[in-house]
């Protein structure tokens, strides 16, 4: 039987991020008519509008960290999870399923040469310093592999665990608190059960994750931008991590 | 024993070629390396020609010292270039932030919001401008605003 595909997009705990998130939904669909996509949202926020173009909507609790929970309750095999502040602008989103090959789960990348735009990327570990490498603006994952399905659920669960000041390993600066990229970091870095996962990056990653902030004369895509990202708007800090 | 030398990357500082930017390296007695960034005049405020000048010449060559101005020239300009295509980008950048809000706002129009008109809808996400953003609301909101009327008018 062919696994199913669709989009996640999650809008939680800032009313922005609704809008952000009817507008990506759109947009999407814009070039992807038969697109299935599933909004999780806060009850507070959910209007009409966006409960008709979405395919199936999921009540979330108001968690800044919520795009988690929504990547774990994927309704669909193959789930392209997309943070809410990002807009389609090509029509090769409908080639997104191609991504994937045999990885479980594909991110996008941090790199030294895109890092004028990042806050915080390195840090102190009790083994020497390191860095993360996986940007999670973005995230194609394959829902049917069992593997995969409890990863997404202990980064949720980590993280929700981390931000409440529940959990926190020993030699790390607490500030790395507030990053869901700790947690896929300590994961994906630490965690034995997870040493299999086949994490991949999406080719030409820039075309799937491009972020306003980078400087275009510098930081850019081989191919045309297909998703970009808001992140660093006006209305925030300027920096994407 | 102390020892001095001028670097090999010196330039022209004027195209007249009648002042050298250098680098003079000195190394004391004891080892110590120090080293002056220096613009030597061909000759002093009386007219008479600066021996050190002559030493920075011959010491590095004429040839040299032509090369270096020309690379330095080359690589300013490339740099020059460049940092007016960042600032450009980055302009440009902050310009489509913009748009993105001001287009979020249209989108707030319940209008426009519930229209089903998706291609007129598409085109207003995909202007490049404000002044696109504004026709293609005004044209979505007029004709909700005829729709809405024949509604009425067939009640």
């Amino acid at each position: 039987m062919e696994k199913t595909k669709g989009f996640v997009i999650v809008a939680s705990h800032k009313p922005n991020f609704y809008k952000y998130a009817v507008n990506l939904m759109e947009s999407i669909l814009d070039f992807y008519p038969e697109a299935k996509i599933t909004l999780v949202t806060e009850d507070r926020f959910l209007e009409p509008h966006g409960e008709e173009i979405a395919d199936q909507v999921l009540i979330c609790e108001d968690h800044y960290r919520a795009k988690l929970w929504g990547m774990a309750k994927s309704p669909y095999d193959l789930t392209m999870y997309i943070d809410a502040d990002m807009e389609c602008e090509h029509e090769d989103i409908i080639t997104v399923w191609e991504q994937l090959g045999d990885n479980d789960v594909m991110f996008s990348a941090l790199t030294d040469d895109r890092s004028y735009v990042y806050s915080q990327r390195d840090f102190d570990t009790p083994e020497g310093k390191t860095k993360f490498t996986l940007c999670g603006g973005v995230c194609l994952y394959d829902m049917t592999k069992p593997i995969v399905k409890e990863f997404m659920w202990d980064w949720w669960e980590l993280t929700r665990e981390q931000m409440a000041g529940n959990w926190w390993p020993a030699g790390y600066d607490k500030s790395l608190n507030r990053w869901d990229q700790f947690s896929l970091w300590w994961l994906t870095e630490r965690e034995s059960k997870y040493k299999d996962l086949k994490i991949g990056i999406f080719e030409d990653d820039l075309r799937w994750n491009y972020y306003n902030v980078f400087n275009f004369a510098r930081t850019k895509p081989e191919g045309e931008i297909i998703l970009r990202h808001y992140s660093g708007g006006i209305k925030k800090d300027g920096y994407i991590l | 024993m102390s020892t001095r030398r001028w670097l090999e990357n010196a330039f022209w500082e004027t195209s007249e070629k009648k002042m050298v930017n250098c680098i003079l390296e000195l190394v004391d007695d004891i080892g110590r390396n120090h080293r002056q960034v220096m613009k030597i005049s061909k000759y002093d405020s009386e007219g008479n020609e600066n021996p050190d000048f002559s030493e920075v010449v011959t010491s590095i060559g004429f040839d040299v010292i032509d090369k270096n101005t020309e690379e330095r020239r080359t690589r300013k300009k490339a740099e020059a270039e460049e940092k007016k295509q960042r600032q450009l980008e980055h302009a440009k950048a902050r310009k489509l932030e913009q748009l993105f809000e001001y287009k979020l706002e249209a989108f707030e129009v319940e209008e426009i919001k519930n229209t089903k008109n998706r291609p007129l809808k598409s085109k207003l996400r995909r202007a490049k401008n404000k002044f696109e953003v504004d026709i293609y609301a005004m044209m979505i909101i007029m004709e909700e605003m005829k729709r809405k009327e024949e509604e009425n008018g067939e009640d």
